[in-house]
């Protein structure tokens, strides 16, 4: 049975998967603007253009172009980029890990600030207020203005933290901490209410009843018990904190994945769109998948009913 | 206890609705009530709040900062009401549609459908539909209704399902009531209270996703004013005028606040009558 759970967890994001990869494919087929004018140049003839489509291998029809794709999409070869003639996998791996390390960064705050919203709300009732409060304002402001005025108060008026790029200690503070306010929110929401619930249950009554101090009971055997929803908001919003990065990335002058993304936008370069789109599509499913494995495999009474 | 909060919250909601009309009457009027937004004025730029007549100052090429807030406010609330409002027709209806589907064919091509734009982040959707589109505040309301209607489908697709289970609506299908007429009559107002809190919860999440969008030059374009294209400009006199990056995140805070707090009164107010 657990074979097969981990199976049928594998064949959907590889559906979903597929289907990214597809619809990002004839997607950017409709886009108006022709890229082999672009690459050719504006001054171009249209006997150049012509030799220049023909080299970029667009000239060949639809479905033969899809094929290549999707089997080199299977093999991780996303195709080479119209600009900057480089493998797009290659141009994607270089800056991968600016982007997961600031998202990464971020997850880390945003489940540590939630837990902390969460459990000081559930202790007092003033916490409750301050945590709302908190949660509102978190979901409210948009990140990169959030961004923004970090950046007013701890670079510019304070000077404590770096201001652009990645080189020195401390670079990814700021930014992390922009991207990860409105997680920690939906964290902290989550977690409340799910503490919520559990501090009514029969197992806390049980837990204070056998004499446990109040505090213990909180920490050590609701608090885990409340990570069930977490894990899999955690992992939606583990996606959206890279799109969040696009943003952030472009505040701070990050050099990672965001930036690539809007350079290639710019230039119309759409087998890097593509390959980003793929990338991030493979990276939603993928996450999913991996928050119902864990929570699967950390509570193996929720296996069941899980698809949905 | 619980009563008193509830009225409390309801105290909440009057103010956060009072807010959002009056935010939406300014936008409405904003041609009558304040300066063009357009009207460039080089002998006064970047002014500070409460000066030469402009109550929140001037930006980088001498436009009032008050009238150009009050004009964005207008692509704000276009695009996230109108992307709310459309996400809510298209996804309660597959949603309902799905839920009755017997053969279960159509609801499986509907959910695969739902994860697959699921799995698109929101941004680079809406990336890829500007590039599509080309960039304007209409595409990215088209944008932000496709990403958040698979939200109203998820949540009516589940709250039908458990009407159907009721015994009310076995027994009006026995009668021989039409599918159709089992939708509209049965399905839709039990479902509608969740898509109310929904859809009011996804507009604040409209705003800070449009001010962002416009930010990076891919939602409202030029010259219509914006509270994204504002920050992108105050972006570059950050240090020297911070007031002017300060004021659109604080009026796109208010808006998605309001939406929220609004979103969360329904919930317990909805919750409570169950």
């Amino acid at each position: 049975m657990g074979v097969r759970w981990v199976v049928s967890l594998l064949a959907q994001a590889v559906a979903v998967i597929f289907l990214v990869a597809t619809s990002s494919f004839f997607l950017l087929q409709v886009i108006p603007g022709d890229p082999a004018s672009v690459v050719a140049g504006l001054d171009a003839d249209s006997a150049t253009v012509e030799r220049v489509r023909q080299s970029m291998g667009l000239d060949r029809p639809l479905h033969q172009r899809y094929f290549e794709w999707i089997s080199g999409v299977s093999r991780g070869e996303l195709g080479v980029s119209h600009v900057q003639r480089r493998p797009v996998e290659d141009l994607i791996r270089d800056r991968l890990p600016v982007t997961i390390r600031l998202a990464g960064f971020a997850l880390l705050l945003s489940l540590l600030l939630g837990l902390g919203m969460a459990v000081i709300a559930s202790a007092h009732s003033a916490g409750t207020t301050l945590t709302r409060l908190l949660e509102y304002g978190a979901f409210a402001f948009p990140q990169f203005w959030v961004a923004l005025i970090l950046l007013y108060f701890f670079s510019f008026r304070l000077g404590w933290l770096p201001m652009f790029g990645v080189e020195e200690r401390g670079s990814m503070i700021l930014p992390a901490v922009a991207l990860a306010l409105p997680n920690a929110a939906v964290v902290s929401r989550t977690a409340r209410a799910s503490l919520r619930e559990l501090l009514q249950g029969n197992h806390a009554l049980a837990a204070r009843a056998l004499g446990i101090p109040k505090s213990r009971v909180f920490l050590i055997h609701l608090l885990p018990l409340a990570m069930i929803p977490v894990l899999p908001v955690l992992a939606i919003q583990a996606g959206y904190l890279l799109a969040g990065a696009i943003v952030v990335e472009q505040v701070f002058g990050l050099p990672g994945l965001g930036r690539l993304t809007l350079s290639a936008i710019v230039q119309r370069d759409l087998p890097l769109i593509q390959g980003i789109i793929v990338v991030f599509g493979l990276a939603f499913p993928l996450l999913n998948a991996s928050a119902d494995f864990l929570v699967g495999l950390l509570w193996p009474r929720l296996r069941h009913g899980q698809s949905s | 206890m619980s009563d008193l909060r509830r009225r409390e919250g309801g105290g909440g909601a009057i103010l956060a609705l009072t807010v959002l009309v009056a935010l939406g009457g300014a936008a409405l009027l904003a041609d009558r009530i304040v300066p063009d937004p357009l009207t460039q004025n080089l002998g006064a730029m970047l002014l500070a709040p409460f000066t030469q007549g402009h109550l929140l100052g001037t930006d980088h090429l001498g436009r009032d900062v008050l009238s150009r807030l009050l004009h964005g406010a207008r692509s704000s609330l276009i695009v996230s009401i109108g992307s709310a409002g459309l996400a809510a027709l298209i996804g309660t209806t597959l949603g309902m549609v799905s839920a009755v589907d017997r053969r279960g064919v159509l609801d499986r091509a509907l959910q695969i459908g739902n994860d697959a734009i699921l799995a698109f982040p929101t941004i680079l959707l809406a990336i890829t539909v500007a590039m599509v589109l080309r960039p304007g505040r209409y595409q990215v309301t088209m944008t932000l209704a496709i990403v958040f209607s698979p939200v109203l489908y998820r949540v009516s697709r589940v709250e039908a399902r458990r009407v159907i289970q009721k015994e009310f609506y076995q027994v009006s299908r026995m009668l021989g009531t039409g599918r159709f007429m089992r939708i509209v009559l049965h399905l839709l107002p039990n479902v509608l209270p969740q898509v109310l809190v929904q859809t009011a919860s996804l507009a604040a999440i409209a705003i800070g996703t449009e001010a962002a969008l416009s930010f990076l030059g891919l939602g409202t374009q030029p010259p219509h004013p914006s509270w994204g294209l504002m920050l992108s400009d105050a972006r570059r006199y950050l240090v020297q005028a911070p007031m002017l990056s300060i004021f659109p995140g604080l009026a796109a805070a208010i808006l998605a606040f309001c939406f929220q707090f609004l979103s969360d009164y329904l919930a317990e107010r909805f919750h409570a009558v169950e």
